[in-house]
């Protein structure tokens, strides 16, 4: 992978800090005006998206060298993308697509991933998952019938994090997808989506598994896949195109997705109160990242006129209205909105490799975001992403909140139980 | 990059502790190129040796007074959007003040104290839920206030609130040379409600006519005037990126185009506005502004421009944005809306109402950076301040010009440019854009530069701000001011090491000398390292 393929949008940064802020039209107040954490934190401007594009520039013209220091600069990101958003307002730059490079590079220069990364990459080699556990217990919780179904509509992908750590994620979901009547498989053979994987730059073990999911998927002869966790969703729905090169022929929708069409088909009824202030935290993967991948062979033009000209993935049409439509819907919920919310929301803070390798900075992060949710007056957060549930639970906790991810409240309001 | 000797380095240090210092060349890699599209403004940079966030006015004090003592040259640095924060001189540190971001807004007395990182978006978010607003500077809202004040401050509100010169109120200086003196009240009651004695009133200095550009010393605080609207709140949000806006109530607030079949009629029209004394926004904008505003991408932009140009053949109109603000009443809309007709009427211009979300734009500029659309990178030339005539006058000459360069700069069909007026049209300014490739026609764009002042001095226009490397060539038409500058320049900043070579250019083969008699003073520090290393 090479950095020279991104020249252009290097050298096209112009440095006028969109990437550091919130869109200004939708400015709420100065307290939360920021949206990049890694700068945020880190202050130094080589930890924004402007700095890193610096950084990118000067290993391309040979100006500095691959060091620790880039290293540091390149993995203290969450990957939240608010940058690549933001700076899309206005111009026409892949900044995340370079963000992606340079730990690719990073990779190919024997220097990345950082070790808690390499530490879960190979768990991930041995058995599958991130976590080592074993491959077993991945499905241990799913009942029989749902196991490899041969008259399966749709293959629930559950993901990792909510195979072993937020069970309670994967078995809302498998329940509502039940109740709806859908006739939903989960596959004992499923492996880690490759996510964590790439986002730490190892585009060669990620390539494996996703290769390994994408033909266990493929041999079922189903090609509808829901999930529950924003990770996997943006990794079939984006990354698996754009990294193995082509359309993989799979419906791909997030299990909210679905809800929002079962209760508007009457598919689904609430029968319960669920009699909760709460507030929605929009995932980064769920919302300004999740516009399907666009393919695009070509170059630039006199102007930076794309040839062919290239559709951009700009955030517009992320996952924002299913979650709060689905919420209000909820009888006895009232949804309140933090000031940063939809394509400017404020990342959780685990994305990018960040949660295993720098956990201070995944906490302050996260801590932030509570804060935020805080001043609404919402006694609950409320995500659609295991991993945000994961680390904004401890942090809403301290600050007396709960922390839900959508599926459980479903559940509840389903007046069911899992 | 030659690295800073040791000793002076740990002083930096231990001013603001070991987070807040690194010359890592990694971390300085992002401190080494201007804003401003490639290669514009930042030409001959180079990577600083250090950089250096203060979090308080001593600590910049301190900063400044250990670069007098070994002579090194630094620069202050707020929002860093245009090239002239970038260092050309070896061995500069990067003063970031990005942890000094206070902001109070004093409601009662109508103004704001900032320090250099706070951002008009800010500052209009926080003053709206007070009725209170000030001009946002057409590059967007991201631009730190003080920096903006300190140096343009145009936009689309100046028609009422008037340049930024005449918005400052006290301020806080650290001086070149380590001093510090507060101007205005600050200097006696440390209060920022008067920029006025008592105390000394050095605005002139501090700021004059378009800013040092860091080149006399760090400011750290200022405070600016804020002005009353007829709204107080937070705004609800239309649209979805890379679409957003929010709109007033429209009883107070009604905006308009007013499209003028050519520029005279443009200028007759603002003419009678300006003299009708109505208004809360009134200028000229380029045609392909809308155009900038609506695209989504370059493609789309060029491919509406071209079929819309086409259907034009040549008969560009010119563009008035308008926009009437109920300041005392609704009763004050109609009014002015009726003379707005009135006018529009009497001239033969037509006004069409505007999109109500024109709002955000006006007060929180979001999609200003799309003026690199076109091309990837664009110039805005000229800067004449006077009056209307001259703006036509400086505008259709420098047309000639720019006509010349196109291709390839982009046919953007526009005979004359951006016309704003401050201060009710009583002051006008006139900008002339082109757009071009960011990477092939760089070199055609500074060309076109120089020919265009040359075309003032020639044609007797006065183009009231350089960007500090022309200084040369208009100087000695004007009075040789630069010699007045370099004086300036000499009394303030002996040692000439805020931010050289801007201030004033012209005192070039100083700093060179200075750069070397600092690596003789440096060069028992460097020998005395190396010894101790050979030894360890
Ligand atoms: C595309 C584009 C369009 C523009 N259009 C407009 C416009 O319509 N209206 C308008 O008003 N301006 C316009 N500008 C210029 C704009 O005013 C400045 O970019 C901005 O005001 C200053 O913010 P900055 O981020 O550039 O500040 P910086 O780059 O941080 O600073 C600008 C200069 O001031 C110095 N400086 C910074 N902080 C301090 C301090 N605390 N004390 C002393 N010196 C300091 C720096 O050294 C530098 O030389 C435009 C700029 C660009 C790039």
């Amino acid at each position: 992978m090479s950095l020279e393929n991104y020249r252009y949008d290097v050298e096209n940064c112009v440095r006028c800090s969109n990437c550091k802020w919130v869109d200004y039209i939708c400015m709420k107040s100065k307290r939360f005006s920021k949206i990049c954490p890694s700068h945020t934190k880190y202050l130094f401007d080589v930890y924004s998206c402007q700095g890193r594009m610096d950084v990118a520039r000067g290993l391309m013209n040979k100006e500095l060298d691959y060091t620790e220091t880039v290293l540091d600069v390149v993995y203290k990101c969450t990957m939240c993308g608010a940058c690549d958003i933001m700076c899309k307002r206005c111009l026409d730059l892949e900044p995340l697509e370079v963000l992606e490079t340079l730990r690719i590079r990073l990779v190919e220069e024997g220097l990345g991933p950082m070790p808690a990364h390499k530490a879960y990459i190979e768990r991930a080699e041995k058995t599958h998952n991130v976590f080592g556990e074993p491959h077993e217990k991945r499905f241990s919780w799913v009942p029989q019938e749902f196991l490899n179904r041969k008259d399966a509509d749709v293959i629930f992908f559950v993901g990792c994090l909510s195979s072993y750590r937020s069970l309670e994620v994967a078995k809302a979901t498998l329940k509502i997808l039940d109740t709806a009547g859908v006739k939903v498989s989960v596959l004992t053979d499923e492996w880690c989506c490759g996510s964590p994987i790439f986002r730490v730059g190892d585009l060669k073990t990620a390539k494996k598994l996703m290769e390994h999911n994408l033909s266990l998927i493929k041999d079922t002869g189903v090609n509808k896949v829901v999930t529950s966790c924003a990770g996997c969703y943006k990794m079939f729905k984006v990354d698996y195109p754009k990294i193995l090169g082509e359309e993989t022929g799979l419906e791909v929708a997030h299990i909210v997705e679905y809800i929002d069409k079962f209760l508007d088909e009457g598919k689904l009824k609430f029968s319960k109160e669920v009699n909760l202030k709460v507030t929605y935290h929009d995932p980064c993967h769920l919302g300004r990242l999740s516009e399907p991948y666009v393919f695009w062979k070509g170059e630039r033009k006199r102007y930076g006129l794309t040839d062919p000209p290239k559709k951009w993935r700009r955030g517009t049409y992320g996952i924002y209205e299913p979650p709060r439509k689905v919420l209000r819907s909820i009888p006895g919920i009232t949804l309140v909105e933090m000031e940063r919310i939809k394509e400017n929301a404020w990342c959780c803070g685990a994305g990018g490799g960040v949660m295993a390798q720098y956990r201070d900075f995944a906490e302050w992060t996260a801590k932030e975001r509570i804060e935020e949710a805080k001043v609404t007056g919402a006694e609950a957060v409320v995500s659609c992403c295991p991993f945000c549930k994961l680390n904004l639970e401890p942090k809403a906790k301290e600050a007396g909140m709960q922390m839900f991810d959508l599926t459980e409240l479903i559940i509840k309001a389903l007046g069911l139980e899992v | 990059m030659e690295r800073i000797p040791r000793e002076i380095y740990h002083t930096l240090e231990s001013i603001v502790g070991s987070e807040y210092i690194t010359e890592d060349p990694v971390i300085c890699q992002a401190y080494s190129r201007g804003g401003y599209g490639k290669d514009i403004y930042d030409r001959g940079r180079v990577r600083p040796a250090c950089v250096i966030l203060p979090g308080c006015t001593e600590e910049v004090q301190a900063i400044v007074k250990v670069c007098n003592r070994y002579k090194i040259p630094y620069i202050p640095v707020s929002t860093f959007y245009i090239g002239f924060c970038a260092p050309t001189k070896p061995y500069t540190i990067m003063v970031d003040l990005k942890r000094m971001d206070k902001l109070w807004i004093n409601e009662k007395n109508m103004y704001a104290v900032v320090e250099p990182y706070v951002n008009y978006a800010q500052l209009n978010t926080e003053a709206l839920k007070l009725g209170l607003y000030t001009n946002a500077p057409l590059c967007g809202a991201q631009a730190s206030v003080l920096a903006n004040h300190l140096f343009q401050g145009m936009g689309q509100n100046v028609w009422r609130t008037g340049f930024a010169n005449k918005r400052i109120l006290a301020v806080e200086w650290v001086l070149p040379d380590g001093e510090l003196l507060h101007l205005g009240s600050a200097s006696i009651i440390k209060d920022y409600f008067w920029g006025e004695g008592p105390g000394p009133d050095l605005r002139g200095l501090v700021r004059g006519w378009f800013g040092h550009s860091g080149g006399l010393g760090i400011v750290t605080r200022i405070a600016v005037k804020l002005f009353p609207i007829p709204y107080r709140g937070v705004p609800e949000v239309w649209g979805v990126t890379p679409s957003t806006g929010f709109s007033l109530p429209s009883e107070r607030f009604r905006w308009y185009n007013v499209i003028c079949p050519t520029l005279e009629k443009a200028i007759k029209f603002m003419r009678e506005v300006s003299k009708a004394e109505i208004a809360a926004v009134c200028m000229r904008i380029p045609y392909v502004w809308r155009y900038l505003r609506k695209a989504t991408c370059r493609e789309e932009l060029w491919g509406y421009w071209l079929e819309d140009k086409a259907k034009l053949k040549g008969q560009i109109p010119s563009i008035v944005r308008v926009a009437i603000w109920g300041f005392s009443s609704e009763k004050q809309v109609e009014y002015e809306e009726k003379v707005l007709m009135d006018i529009a009427n009497e001239v033969g211009v037509t006004v069409k109402p505007a999109s109500p979300y024109a709002a955000g734009e006006c007060l929180k500029p979001a999609a200003s950076v799309r003026a690199f659309l076109p091309g990837g990178n664009f110039m805005g030339q000229k800067f004449n301040f006077d009056s209307l005539d001259h703006a036509v006058k400086v505008l259709k000459s420098g047309y000639k010009i720019k006509r010349k360069h196109i291709p390839p700069f982009m046919d953007d069909g526009e005979e004359a440019g951006w016309i704003l007026c401050f201060d009710f049209g009583y002051h006008v300014y006139a900008e002339l854009d082109y757009y071009f490739d960011a990477q092939e026609d760089v070199e055609e764009a500074i060309k076109a530069e120089e020919e265009l002042l040359k075309d003032d001095l020639e044609i007797k226009a006065y183009p009231g701000a350089q960007w500090g490397h022309l200084h040369e060539v208009s100087g000695p038409h004007m009075l040789n001011y630069h010699k007045l500058m370099e004086k300036i320049g000499k009394t303030f900043d002996p040692n000439h090491l805020s931010n050289p070579p801007r201030f004033i250019g012209t005192r070039k083969e100083e700093s060179t000398i200075l750069t070397e008699v600092w690596r003789k003073i440096c060069q028992s520090v460097i020998e005395e390292e190396k010894r101790r290393r050979k030894n360890s």
